[in-house]
């Protein structure tokens, strides 16, 4: 094989499964900005458990005063984290999956990879607006309760803002698998540009 | 014969009286009632240890209908069943738990809002559920309140409440990890009940169990979606509720003698169980913040009968013969 | 369809959409939520089942630090102390064929002393050894493979995450546990080492042909500070483990501000390569855990299904003795981990398992190790293989695949088969050191 043709190969390997023909639309760039957005918050929960555990251990250890709460805190954030960074991780086509089938029908047939692709995502935007649905109710409910994160009498914080966030993760990957569905549709549909 | 499917869940495992109860009294009790009637069987669906709800999220799975029957462990619902969290803010009672079950029954009685706040999440209690009396380990021993000054104390859930206003320093930890924790010096002293103590062999890392007595606890109920309740036939619901009386007694007194038992058997293996001083009970219940009162208040102020229940609870307590080591009721 | 049907043709199901390239965690979603609908009939009992495991399924502070071991794995690589301890390790053993694949394994079994999850020893393995390995000769398959094998020592080298769940499932002590774990580990870490030389010298079109011709030899005194480190990382992690400073658990934070200020020291990191690190790390959390709450929906519809206990029927009226019971189990348990995670496996089967195990009288350390060998074999096999993947979105090399990784490892995951059957009839290899 020749050095170029070795390169080649490679490349159309590594456009993995989830690599994304071109997308054009402005709605894309969007829900990238958004997406980010909400990473860089999730991003700043974990750095927000690594203080706050740091803080209740040295506090513990060296004062005799632990962090309040702590295992609670860092209980409730962890599932806010992981849905901040769902919609990012998702565009960016970090999802886990299965690439054997589908790399061999891409180097077959490229669209009709493409086409199994759409379904794919499109079956991932129909489970996570399933999600969407009956998790909202849950959030509403948890905001007219006056929920709480934390323990009684030690410290207590409103659980709305956690449930927000899940929500809106929720909802930013819903709306991803969804462009990622028809951007892979189009691909089918039109084949890839070169 | 008609036979209906039912789904029972639990969060926590079999491990506890409670759960395996379920399994080995609960519902046999059900099964041979309908059987000797004969016109209806039940199909169970076992799901404990966490597999279908965990221990906080049994509630919601009774709410949404994914359980039928669910094991509430309502401590950890503080959000939403206030006014069950009772015992734990009026500690040092008594370490009678079949006679403090008594008391939760009658107050449930007297007091329809109670049931109410179970009934606005879609279910009502079958039975109530307590568990035995809370006690402090040590590794070092404790005669006076004093002896605690500057020890860290590991202890879960609302039971930290407890630590305060003393000069120990509260950890917070789950029951599993005190063994380790205990073992590693990250605490010297646990609060824990005493059903617990033999099996997860605490007296092997904390030899000094110091009877403080914080009193047994209500923590967890038996409970029934409310839709599937309206659908069940007459004679179902009968074996159900007489299965989960006998039930309730069961529980209450297996926790009772098994603390018991549980003790004796950390005393055999060289722990030092003793009594704490009446006198030091008193003082480290009067040392403490009044914990009920500011619970009572602040649910008065959201329009909740803090002040109601607490007032009730104190009354029916007298009036059973259980006498608290300060009257959490008054200022 | 019964409900144990049911059951049976989701896991049917699973494997068959995996296969077609479904994004795993929505696969597993879509089968929860369609088979809880036909068991329940209702939709709305589906939905909420799918919302509730969404919501508390890993809101616990064991899942809480997955992250931050996550980040101190990102930070071990980038702070190159990672590539220290493995340039290290491949000097110690650069004289044996395979050498640097038996230092995978070294620092490890090194590293599993200091971390409770199989996840994060696989991510930070799969940045520090995978490029080095290639780069020295193997091939991608071997180099993903003795990665993926040898992170599994994350749980059983204490201190260990499924460990302290079967204590809490089986009112076990996790003190004995984790002293009962030792052994195994290191039995387990010398046969993956004797399968690499093997390997290396019969089947050398799977290692590839190595050569560290170019590798410089070091002196004492370089292994030594190239060493320092890592191991001032490990005292502070094990030392504050066992010192009684903090939990495991709280050592993946301490960890990662340990790294941190020691990749700060070093000069390693800048404010933008701080800021991509944490980006990665978000990468990775949300793929694995997302992924793990699909696995604890579907572990719920087979609770649900009661296909569990109708398999536990069976082989209780099957009348086999112990050794047959036990056998039975631990099939059950590798059959189990090709399709679910391993704490939903310890999860469904535990509580139908104990009392039957009970009736026995068996030495309940002993069973938790043998079981967790088990369980840990789930992490390595397709099509569910937890520890492929998360070695899979470690990777910065994308050619390799999915398929790549699995293959790579299966050597491993049949090793471990052997460690288990070794434990299983030398009991005392558990409890030697209680
Ligand atoms: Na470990
Ligand atoms: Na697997």
């Amino acid at each position: 094989m020749s050095q170029a043709a070795g390169q080649a190969a490679a490349v159309e390997e590594s456009a993995g499964p989830d690599a994304l023909p071109p997308r054009p639309w402005a709605a894309a760039r969007w829900l990238g900005r958004v997406s980010s957005a909400l990473a860089v918050a999730g991003t700043l929960g974990t750095v927000a458990i690594m203080t706050i555990i740091n803080l209740d251990v040295g506090g513990r250890y060296f004062f005799g005063k632990p962090f309040p709460a702590t295992a609670e805190i860092v209980s409730a954030g962890i599932v806010s984290i992981v849905f901040l960074q769902l919609a990012h991780a998702v565009g960016e086509g970090r999802s886990i999956r299965s690439d054997m089938l589908i790399g061999r029908l891409r180097r077959r047939s490229p669209r009709w990879a493409d086409a199994l692709d759409a379904v794919h995502h499109l079956a991932g935007a129909a489970m996570l607006a399933v999600l969407v649905r009956y998790v909202w109710p849950k959030i509403v409910d948890s905001i007219a309760d006056d929920e709480t994160v934390g323990l009684y009498g030690i410290l207590q914080l409103p659980a709305w803002p956690f449930a927000v966030c899940v929500l809106a993760g929720a909802v930013l990957a819903a709306l991803q698998f969804l462009l990622l569905a028809a951007a892979h549709a189009r691909a089918a549909r039109l084949g890839r540009a070169p | 014969q008609e036979t209906i499917p039912l789904t029972i869940v639990a969060g926590h495992a079999p491990v506890a009286m409670g759960v395996a109860l379920l399994r080995d009294h609960f519902i046999p009790e059900v099964d041979r009632i309908l059987a000797e009637q004969g016109d209806y069987q039940i199909e169970w669906t076992q799901a404990y240890a966490g597999s279908v709800a965990d221990y906080n999220g049994v509630l919601e799975a009774v709410e949404d209908g994914i359980a039928d029957l669910g094991y509430v462990p309502h401590l950890f619902e503080a959000d939403k069943l206030p006014l069950e969290q009772i015992t734990y803010v009026t500690p040092f009672g008594t370490a009678d738990l079949p006679k403090l079950m008594e008391v939760i029954e009658r107050l449930h009685e007297e007091l329809p809002e109670l049931d109410q706040a179970w009934a606005d999440h879609n279910q009502r209690v079958l039975a109530p559920v307590g568990i035995d009396a809370y006690h402090l380990l040590t590794s070092f021993p404790v005669e006076t309140l004093a002896d605690m000054d500057g020890r860290k104390i590991g202890t879960a859930g609302l039971a930290l409440n407890w630590l305060k206003g003393g000069e120990a320093i509260p950890v917070a930890l789950a029951l599993p990890t005190f063994y380790n924790s205990m073992s590693t010096g990250l605490i010297e002293g646990i609060v824990t009940f005493e059903t617990a103590v033999a099996p997860y062999k605490f007296h092997e890392v904390a030899p000094y169990i110091a009877k403080v007595n914080f009193g047994a606890q209500y923590g967890s109920a038996l409970t029934v979606n409310l839709d599937v309740w309206d659908t069940l036939p007459d004679p179902v619901k009968e074996a159900i509720e007489a299965a989960a009386q006998s039930y309730m007694d069961v529980v209450a007194e297996a926790y009772y003698t098994s603390g018991a038992q549980s003790l004796e058997a950390a005393a055999a293996a060289g722990a030092t169980v003793s009594e704490f001083p009446d006198a030091q009970r008193k003082a480290y219940a009067e040392k403490m913040p009044n914990v009920a009162m500011e619970w009572a208040k602040a649910l008065d102020a959201k329009g909740l009968s803090g002040t109601k229940t607490l007032e009730t609870y104190m009354r029916l307590s007298r009036e059973a013969g259980i006498e608290h080591a300060r009257d959490w009721s008054q200022e | 369809m019964s409900n144990v049907e049911i059951g049976l043709a989701s896991i049917l199901l699973i494997l068959v959409l995996i296969q077609t390239g479904m994004h795993v965690s929505i696969c597993l979603m879509a089968v929860s939520f369609l088979g809880v609908w036909l068991v329940k009939g209702r939709i709305a009992v589906a939905g909420a089942l799918l919302g509730q495991a969404a919501l508390d399924s890993v809101a616990r502070y064991s899942f809480g630090v997955i992250p931050l071991f996550v980040l101190m794995g990102v930070l071990v690589g980038v702070s190159g102390m990672g590539r220290d301890v493995f340039d290290v390790a491949g000097q110690a053993f650069r004289r044996l064929r395979g050498g640097l694949g038996i230092a995978t394994v070294f620092a490890n079994a090194v590293f599993a002393a200091v971390n409770g999850t199989s996840i994060a020893s696989a991510s930070v393995f799969t940045r520090i050894a995978v490029p080095e390995l290639i780069r020295q000769g193997y091939t991608p398959r071997f180099s993903v493979g003795v990665v993926a094998g040898s992170s599994v020592l994350g749980m059983l080298i204490p201190p260990s995450l499924l460990l302290i769940l079967f204590g809490i499932l089986s009112e076990s002590s996790i003190g004995a546990l984790f002293t009962a774990g030792i052994l195994p580990g290191l039995l387990l870490a010398l046969l993956y080492a004797l399968l690499i030389l093997g390997l290396a010298t019969f089947a050398p079109r799977f290692v590839g042909r190595p050569s560290n011709a170019d590798l410089r030899i070091m002196g004492r005194a370089e292994m030594a500070t190239r060493s320092l480190p890592v191991l001032a990382l490990i005292v502070l992690v094990l030392g504050g483990i066992y010192g009684g400073v903090f939990t495991p658990t709280e050592a993946g934070a301490v960890g990662a501000l340990g790294a941190l200020v020691i990749a700060l020291v070093k000069r390693r990191l800048t404010a933008r390569g701080f800021w991509e690190m944490l980006v990665e790390t978000g990468h990775v959390t949300a793929s694995i855990t997302f992924l793990i709450i699909g696995a604890h929906m579907y572990s719920r519809l087979l609770a649900l299904t009661g296909l569990p206990r109708a398999m536990n029927g069976l082989l209780e009226g099957l009348n086999l003795g112990l050794d047959g019971v036990l056998i039975l189990y631990l099939v059950m348990i590798v059959l189990l981990g090709t399709i679910l995670d391993s704490a939903s496996i310890l999860l469904i089967l535990l509580p139908l398992m104990l009392p039957v195990i009970e009736t026995f009288g068996v030495d309940l350390v002993w069973f938790g190790i043998v079981t967790i060998i088990a369980v840990e074999i789930g992490l390595l096999t397709p099509p569910l293989g937890v520890a492929c993947f998360v070695i899979k979105s470690n990777l910065e090399d994308r050619t390799i695949t999915l398929g790549d990784i699995f293959i790579g490892a299966a050597p491993f995951a049949l090793t471990m088969v052997l460690a288990m059957a070794l434990v299983f009839a030398f009991p005392w290899l558990a409890t030697a050191l209680l």
